[in-house]
């Protein structure tokens, strides 16, 4: 399968092949202060399978793990990695997808610091929150 | 009343309201999903004489004819929506330093949503007249 995608004013579009290996709605307060959004969707793809098809996204170091790229032009926030992993793989804004519908979410993560006044998806499960700390 | 104050991820950018946030909504347009990357987005609105932004500056993008969106230059926080000579400016509610405190009452463009709710909220499927 391939998956394109971009931001909202177009000067950056990706395309991202093979099957996520995670699709989920993220309620950290990180990922909800970058999006401005009280929940942020992700999917996880492998590096090899992802391609930046047009423009430059801008980075920016989200914390000392962690790096965010979105349009300088107009702000979408449009991927994160892991520093250590970023070699091997990428999270893709959902909603920046084409047809985001066609990318199911399958759970939610960091659901402790979940807005009280969200009620998305709730009959997905919750992952379990690893001891490291939030990204 | 204390004043309601917020921001961007980074910090760059800070702005602090002294009234109390105005039409709480959600809203599922696609532009909005895009801007953020997100399923949808609460809105909140300040009349312009009681906001102020108190550290850096949003960076603007029309996103359609009149429209203009804020968004943090160095982390791409998404801030502001604001229609040319509208006297209220609308600020995202995730950017608040408090948004649990402040529920919102309503979806709009409920007709490109792909999120289930389950919150009990009216929802319409364009703007809310």
């Amino acid at each position: 399968m391939a998956f394109e995608g971009g931001c909202l004013c177009g000067a950056i579009r990706y395309r991202a092949t093979g099957e996520p290996s995670v699709v989920c709605h993220c309620h950290c307060t990180m990922c909800r202060r970058a999006g401005g959004a009280p929940v942020v969707s992700w999917a996880t793809f492998a590096m090899s399978d992802f391609t930046i098809l047009k423009g430059e996204p801008r980075r920016y170091a989200s914390s000392a793990r962690a790096t965010r790229q979105f349009c300088p032009r107009c702000g979408a926030q449009l991927t994160f990695q892991y520093n250590d992993r970023a070699k091997d793989e990428i999270d893709i804004t959902l909603a920046t997808f084409d047809a985001p519908a066609s990318l199911p979410v399958r759970e939610h993560v960091w659901a402790s610091t979940r807005l009280p006044w969200v009620h998305v998806d709730e009959g997905l499960p919750i992952r379990p929150e690893p001891a490291e700390p939030k990204p | 009343m204390t004043a309601l104050t917020g921001g961007c991820l980074c910090g760059s950018v800070r702005y602090r309201a002294t009234t109390e946030p105005m039409n709480p909504h959600m809203c599922h347009c696609t532009m909005c999903q895009r801007a953020s990357g997100a399923p949808m987005v609460g809105w909140i609105s300040f009349p312009l004489d009681r906001f102020a932004f108190t550290s850096g500056e949003p960076t603007y993008y029309r996103s359609s004819p009149g429209i203009r969106r804020g968004f943090c230059v160095n982390c791409g926080s998404a801030l502001v929506f604001h229609p040319d000579g509208r006297p209220r400016i609308g600020i995202t509610l995730a950017s608040l330093d408090h948004p649990e405190a402040v529920s919102p009452k309503f979806h709009i463009y409920d007709t490109t949503k792909w999120v289930t709710l389950s919150d009990g909220l009216p929802s319409y499927p364009a703007e809310k007249r």
